[in-house]
């Protein structure tokens, strides 16, 4: 039986917003979901990972790189999104450091169809390693940078606790509820035994306080 | 003379032996073996004076251990252990000095300190865990386990080991301590540490602690709890000391019961190496040393064959690429290579959809050519296709249509075998990208929108999955209770149903006529359909959506209207026939309306909705696809009649369930259900519901479709985790079934003639009664006078004629 009434929601979203209202930092703080899991054994269990795209985008400055052919550099130019071509990805020459950097420096990475089957040729393992690897971009550029800004991702490791974005405190009450509960629900449906699997929840902004909400 | 001035005596006499003794260690002295036995069991109780004793053991024992006696040496380990035991030394002051003795050419003194070793480790853990302890110790581990001493280094390896069997270390730095001994010099090392990680020392440890409880009397076959009557008498019945015995009987008794739980919870499987793989820091840099050691050379077979089983292992794990390791193995497939299976195995593991499939592609040409063609014998051939179908499972991508079809041709081989392994391949692409399959091979129903994701590219939801299916059943306001039902069309209600069977005739007989052409056009505006969709799928804006939707709707109108009058017609009769009251055929048809809503409701829907409705698309003569064109058409005749829209399945659709509110646990039991019943249906659809079908067939289709839709989500199950999972080298190995004879095949028979009737007509059945006669056979058999007999005759032939005639009955004719 979920416990996670509306009510319950709506006021500690609205807590979370005065919170980093009344000590306003010099960033945009954003909102976290914290979960943490139970009747769940990571050493036998299988390891869920998903990916979800929420109703609203959490992160806007996530930083998103385009490696990719002629055409797509181009389109990436134009709507203000870094990008790499072949040439540049062969400059790094294979050598870790500087793919690491490269992986570093960004958030996430698309990919053109041409360009991805030989990312692992060009660059090693150094994006997989990071969970950087890029995504393959099947559709309008610009679409696809939103999509992926959108979208978060759940990945069990080897704890039974994990964190993510959801939303901002720059998005009105009503968008940040709605992610909270898209991202909760995606969550549980994931679970083998969904809101049975589930200990508890807090959200919190980057600098506030927790709050429970589960 | 005190004791302690003896003690005092005694130690200065030790201490002066002691000092003769440094200058010829090698020389056997049983006095000063006893001696300082001696003293270590008094120790204890004089701390002050000896206070010095068991340092000067250990350094003794440590300055001289390789030349000092045997027996003498063992009674020193003795010595100093008895004191650690006791507690006076730290643990961490000898275990250094015991991990160098494993160096000792001594087989008993090894065995005692690894014995010793364990247990300490193990009571240290016993209630709560040392964490300094075992943190200060498996540092130290790492410079044991790199020993140039080939013997130190594997009771090391040994020793951790043991203890990750036993459950007391279980952490990730046991497994990094564990894999950083695989770069140890010695392959023997080598060898130990990826039986560990093989998880294959395990089972035997299993079978060996078996034989163990076996060996005390209290291990029985299956064990089973104990009573409650034993419960009760061990702690009320007889005297104390045989309640204590019993007590302790039946503690044995639970222990085992729980041991067997565990082990079958556990479930094998390689579980338990799954989690150690898991647990290390830097697979990616742990793969490619590995690899490189691989490469090297220099090893034997056997112990190559163990590092590519777990470096393929982990590199399915975490996905990782080392893109060498592939070219490596390809030198290894040939049918006339030893262990093949195994090293095919290997290269199935190490496969993954994130494995380039330029790099696999000459792997999987020279594994085809090299097993699966004509002139190679069966049990080959069967290994090479089992293993593309493992291969191609775990990256679709490596498949070209061209050698598909190769392998296809081989489903009718003469060796069974051989023809169960391609048609498993073929299955397997029914359900990965059947477009690659050619047409006859892909089945009924083929679901042609199913597509390989493309390299790269991640799985990314955008709705919580099968939330679309309860929005729907909530949008139409369906209680729980109806989700498990399968609607057959075999309600109670026999005229709708005929009804419904006729419509869906006329409407079949009309599509069999153009079904090739309709079913061109469905597909090209489903394409085109979602070419649109794609191109819409902007962030924002569901007035775009709705225009789209429109168009779709009029588009797929058209499509139809070929065959518009009769279908109206129909819809007409159907109308008044679910009129007389088959409810859950109009829910039926809702559904369908509820899909076009749910696609209408454009691009916040899953794919997987899009993919549905274009599988329904597929195959114009299915059930599910009448019964959409029905519903449309119902659509179509509301607008144009009331121009009362939006139908209703589409206003709930614009806003996801998911965003409005927290779902609850019953909503996601509620999901499973409904999930499970529209893959039972999709199953029924595929297979195609012929309204002539009895009520028996009915049910054994609907038998069969939750067969297929329980596989199906098997499948899916497996697919979710397939890198992680461990391939057997005998999974690839075709079963041969050996022939039976006379006997085993008559017990077959006769087994299955068990709990079935007989087989047979059924009135040949019904006579057999044993009862006494009907009232008809009574009137069969019944004397009568031979004019009685005539007339009766004359009557029963007069009725049947009568029966015959229809509405052209222009009366009686004689004769």
């Amino acid at each position: 039986m979920s416990k996670l009434s509306s009510d319950v929601l709506r006021e500690s979203v609205s807590n979370v917003v005065e919170g980093s209202k009344a000590k306003a930092r010099k960033f945009l703080e954003t909102v976290e979901l914290q979960i943490g899991l139970k009747n769940y054994d990571p050493q036998k269990d299988k390891r869920f990972s998903g990916t979800v795209r929420l109703p609203f985008v959490p992160r806007p400055r996530m930083k998103v790189c385009v490696l990719g052919d002629v055409k797509h550099c181009e389109q990436a130019g134009a709507i203000g999104v870094d990008a790499k071509g072949v040439e540049d990805l062969k400059k790094l020459n294979k050598n870790k450091k500087l793919v690491k950097k490269l992986a570093q420096s960004y958030h996430a990475f698309l990919a053109s169809d041409s360009v991805i089957k030989q990312i692992p040729r060009l660059l090693g393992p150094g994006l997989n390693k990071a969970g950087k690897f890029p995504a393959p971009i099947n559709k309008n550029l610009e679409e696809m940078v939103n999509d992926t800004k959108c979208s978060i991702k759940f990945q069990l490791k080897k704890v039974l606790c994990m964190g993510v974005a959801v939303a901002n405190v720059g998005m009105t009450e009503g968008e940040i509820r709605t992610n909270i509960q898209y991202a909760v629900n995606f969550l549980v449906s994931l679970l083998k035994k969904n809101w049975q699997n589930v200990r508890c929840l807090y959200i919190k902004s980057t600098m506030g306080k927790p709050i429970r909400i589960y | 003379m005190s004791t302690s001035e003896l003690l005092a005596l005694q130690y200065r006499h030790y201490q002066a032996l002691l000092d003769i003794f440094k200058l010829r260690p090698s020389k056997e002295s049983k006095e000063f073996g006893d001696l300082v036995m001696f003293m270590a069991q008094v120790s204890r109780a004089y701390p002050k004076t000896m206070s010095g004793f068991a340092g000067e053991l250990a350094a003794l024992l440590d300055g001289h251990a390789a030349v000092l006696d045997g027996a003498l040496r063992r009674q020193l380990v003795g010595a100093l252990i008895l004191m650690r035991n006791r507690g006076q030394v730290e643990a961490m002051a000898v275990l250094p000095l015991f991990f160098r003795l494993f160096r000792c050419q001594d087989k008993a003194l090894r065995q005692q300190l690894f014995r010793h070793i364990v247990a300490d480790l193990k009571a240290a853990n016993r209630k709560t865990r040392n964490e300094r302890l075992n943190r200060a110790v498996q540092n130290f581990m790492y410079t044991v386990v790199s020993d140039d001493n080939e013997a130190a280094a594997k009771r090391g390896l040994a020793v951790l080991t043991e203890m990750w069997r036993r459950h007391v270390w279980r952490d990730a730095r046991t497994v990094n301590v564990i894999a950083s001994a695989a770069f140890h010099k010695s392959p023997r090392v080598l060898l130990a540490v990826m039986k560990f990680f093989l998880g294959q020392d395990r089972d035997a440890d299993e079978d060996g602690s078996d034989a163990d409880s076996d060996g005390e009397g209290e291990g029985k076959k299956k064990p089973s709890g104990p009573s409650k009557e034993d419960i009760y008498a061990a702690y009320h019945k007889g005297t104390r000391s045989s309640k204590k015995k019993k007590q302790h009987k039946l503690k044995r008794v639970l222990a085992t019961v729980k041991k067997a739980q565990r082990k079958a919870g556990a479930g094998g499987s390689g579980a338990e190496s799954f989690a150690a793989i898991h647990l290390l820091h830097d697979p990616q840099t742990f793969a490619e040393r590995l690899f490189g050691r691989l490469a090297g050379g220099g090893e034997r077979f056997e112990t190559r064959l163990s590092v590519m089983m777990v470096l393929s292992r982990v590199i399915g794990t975490h996905k990782l690429l080392v893109l060498n390791f592939y070219p490596y193995l390809q030198k290894y497939i040939a049918p006339h290579q030893r262990d093949v299976t195994a090293v095919l195995a290997a290269l199935v593991q190490a496969t993954h959809d994130l494995v380039p499939p330029d790099t696999l592609a000459p792997v999987l040409r020279q594994l085809v050519d090299q097993f699966v063609h004509d002139k190679a014998r069966p049990e080959v051939m069967t290994v090479g296709l089992k293993a593309v179908r493992e291969l191609v499972l775990r990256c679709p991508l490596i498949m070209t249509t061209e050698l598909l079809s190769d392998l296809a041709e081989y489903k009718k081989f003469r060796e069974k075998e051989v023809a169960t392994a391609a048609r498993s391949l073929i299955s397997a692409f029914r359900d990965i990208n059947p477009e690659m399959l050619a047409k006859k091979d892909r089945g009924r129903g083929a679901d042609l929108a199913l597509k390989p994701r493309a390299y790269g590219e991640a799985d990314v939801a955008t709705r919580v999955d099968g939330a679309e299916l309860l929005q729907r059943a909530l949008a139409e306001g369906r209680t729980g209770s109806d989700d498990d039902e399968i609607d057959m069309g075999d309600s109670s209600d026999a005229e709708g149903d005929e009804g419904e069977d006729s419509d869906l005739e006329s409407l079949s007989g009309v599509q069999k006529a153009k079904a090739k052409g309709k079913g061109k056009e469905a597909a090209t505006a489903s394409e085109s359909g979602e070419g649109e969709d794609e191109e819409d799928e902007g962030p924002s804006s569901s007035g775009d959506g709705e225009g789209d939707s429109d168009d779709e709707g009029e588009g797929e109108g058209e499509g139809v209207s070929g065959s518009g009058s009769e279908e109206d017609e129909g819809e007409d009769g159907l109308e008044g026939s679910s009129g007389s009251g088959s409810e859950e055929e109009e829910e039926d048809e809702d559904d369908g309306g509820g899909g076009r809503g749910g696609r209408k409701g454009g691009k916040k829907q899953g794919k997987g909705q899009q993919e549905k409705a274009a599988k329904q698309q597929e195959d114009p003569n299915s059930l599910a696809a009448l019964r959409r064109r029905l519903a449309e058409a119902q659509a179509k005749k509301k607008r144009k009649a009331g121009e009362e829209e939006p139908a209703e399945g589409e206003a709930p659709a614009a806003v996801p369930i998911e965003a409005e509110r927290i779902l609850t646990q019953e909503d996601f039991e509620r999901i499973k259900r409904l999930k499970q019943k529209a893959l039972v249906e999709a199953a029924l659809s595929k297979h195609g519901l012929s309204s002539a079908s009895s009520k028996a067939k009915k049910a054994r289709m609907l038998e069969a479709a939750e067969e297929e839709a329980a596989e199906a989500l098997a499948l899916r199950e497996r697919l979710s985790a397939i890198g992680e999972s461990k391939v057997a080298a005998t999974d690839l190995v075709g079963k041969h079934k050996a022939r039976k004879d006379k006997a085993a095949r008559l017990a077959s028979v006769l087994e299955g003639r068990e709990g079935r009737e007989k087989f047979g007509a059924r009135s040949g059945l019904k006579k057999k009664k044993t009862a006494g006669l009907s009232e008809r056979e009574k009137q069969r058999k019944k004397v009568m006078p031979m004019a009685a007999r005539v007339a009766q005759i004359r009557r029963r032939n007069a009725a049947a004629r009568g029966r015959g005639r229809g509405k052209n009955f222009k009366g009686h004719v004689r004769g």
